[in-house]
């Protein structure tokens, strides 16, 4: 398993509360997870890397339990997986190259001249070579999130965490970055987790999706299954569209 | 016992405990700093190298203006009060005994300190809270990478070396202006000056002030670090984070300071006071 939860719980401060979410994401593998705003999803992606400990429950990540690895077991560990932040989370002080070139210099493993070259590679298939000499305070937010994903895949990870890569993106950018997404799957052959709110968006683009509701999974399995059952979550989204188109109507 | 003795008990225990817990934890955070720097590859330690150089020209290099001006006034002041006041007591010798005692031993370490923290130090807690709040320091973590190599390391490196560095050039611009002074009140040539300064500074004043820069640098780093560090998740708090950086960082300069003396006073009175 590329990811897996047991029985996790989460009671903590200023966090959403989760209990007993429980799931297994095979290798290879784009899982959605669904939720609304505020639900918890960037915090269920916190305690999948280790940023948030869980209160109960086990978190195994590439086969790893992430509650036993502390200092360099966890840093090797966190090296094989690639984490987009909502907004890119990039260093502003650094140009975008920089910026991607990061994970290389403390993974290490390549020469100088081979780090160069994948660190284009990836700039490349993100399309940011153009933007490769800019500094990260200066881009648009599409841009930091491909920026980001560059940075992302640039050790290699076998597995991709992506927290909201669609939010705030206008259609056409938030359709690219679902191609873009589908594309370096194909190209690394990582296992892809995505969080978001936009279901439309993603339920085509899943191999499964679960939805994250009231603290726990109140769904999960493949995307026309979880569509067509009774999830809570899908059927307030699709009551609220079809109220609001009613009224439309009577306007 | 009654709830209001309770509340004083409480109160008095954290008004002790305090204190003693964010040193602790100052002290905690510079060790592992340090420790950050071990099993980490060339590369990373080229980058942090990088990195360092230009925290040196954004906290160091900007404040060298503000710190020979300052030195230059407070050398040109010292020397004419000196002259004023002691010179027909004592002769001119004694005067430049006294110059050196106050603008190596006291005057520069302190000054220079002050115009760091108020700074740089706010430089260095802004820039750490900004990453805080943006998630740069979890976007770090994420990578594998110990935010306290790549981000702090670089940042308090440059502090302290940067302060050892100012406080020279301090000590520079406050001999330029008594020089001047004495050139224009006493008519002295400035070779005269320069040799009885050279021989009024002794290895001791030397090594004091060059460990009160080492000291100071490393208050003010770790109290910026620290105080930026402790930032949570939201802007507003970074102002007040910069604020209780400064004010922290400047009251444990006065302090050490207050122990150097302290402890030179008793333990090397024979050295430092009476010969000096």
């Amino acid at each position: 398993m590329s990811l897996e939860l047991a029985h996790v719980s989460l009671d903590a401060p200023g966090a959403p509360r989760f209990q007993d979410l429980s799931v297994s994401v095979e290798p290879r593998e784009i899982f959605v997870v669904l939720g609304a705003n505020g639900c918890g999803k960037s915090t269920f992606l916190r305690l999948c890397i280790g940023l948030l400990a869980p209160t109960s429950g086990a978190v195994r990540v590439l086969g790893e339990p992430l509650d036993a690895l502390r200092g360099p077991a966890l840093e090797k560990l966190r090296r094989q997986v690639g984490y987009v932040f909502q907004e890119g989370a990039l260093l502003e002080s650094l140009t975008v190259r920089e910026n991607a070139a990061l994970p290389l210099a403390y993974a290490g493993g390549l020469t100088a001249a081979a780090r160069r070259e994948r660190v284009e590679q990836c700039l490349a298939l993100v399309g940011m070579t153009e933007d490769a000499g800019k500094r990260a305070s200066g881009l648009s937010l599409g841009k930091r999130k491909r920026a980001a994903m560059a940075r992302a895949i640039v050790a290699r990870p076998r597995l991709l965490l992506l927290d909201d890569p669609t939010s705030g993106l206008d259609s056409l950018q938030a359709y690219e970055t679902v191609a873009l997404i589908r594309s370096l799957r194909r190209e690394t052959g990582a296992t892809v987790v995505v969080v978001s709110n936009d279901a439309t968006r993603f339920l085509k683009s899943a191999d499964r999706v679960a939805i994250l509701y009231k603290g726990t999974f109140s769904s999960v399995g493949k995307a026309y299954d979880v569509m067509n059952g009774q999830d809570p979550w899908l059927s307030e989204v699709f009551d609220t569209i079809l109220k609001a188109e009613s009224r439309e109507g009577e306007y | 016992m009654s709830a209001a003795l309770a509340q004083s008990v409480g109160r008095l225990g954290r008004l002790v405990l305090g204190p003693v817990v964010t040193i602790t934890s100052i002290a905690h955070l510079v060790a592992a700093t340090a420790a950050s720097v071990w099993r980490q590859r060339a590369s990373s330690q080229q980058l942090v190298l990088r990195e360092t150089v230009r925290q040196v020209r954004a906290v160091g290099v900007q404040t060298l203006p503000s710190v020979t001006q300052l030195g230059f006034l407070v050398g040109m002041i010292a020397a004419m009060q000196m002259i004023n006041l002691l010179a027909e007591f004592t002769g001119t010798a004694k005067v430049w005994n006294l110059l050196v005692l106050v603008i190596f031993r006291e005057v520069a370490p302190l000054l220079t300190a002050i115009i760091v923290a108020g700074r740089s130090g706010t430089v260095v807690a802004a820039d750490l809270a900004n990453m805080v709040v943006a998630e740069e320091l979890d976007a770090l973590e994420t990578m594998g990478i110990n935010p306290l190599h790549y981000a702090v390391l670089p940042r308090a490196a440059a502090l302290v070396v940067s302060t050892l560095a100012l406080i020279f050039y301090f000590v520079a611009a406050a001999l330029a202006g008594a020089a001047i002074v004495s050139r224009l009140s006493l008519s002295l040539p400035f070779s005269f000056f320069a040799t009885n300064i050279l021989q009024s500074v002794s290895a001791s004043d030397v090594a004091i002030f060059t460990l009160k820069g080492a000291v100071f640098g490393l208050v003010i780093a770790s109290v910026a670090a620290w105080q930026g560090l402790a930032v949570e998740r939201s802007r507003d708090e970074i102002p007040r984070a910069v604020s209780r950086a400064t004010f922290q960082s400047l009251a444990a300069c006065v302090l050490c300071n207050s122990l150097f003396s302290l402890f030179l006073y008793f333990k090397l009175s024979h050295l430092y006071y009476i010969t000096g």
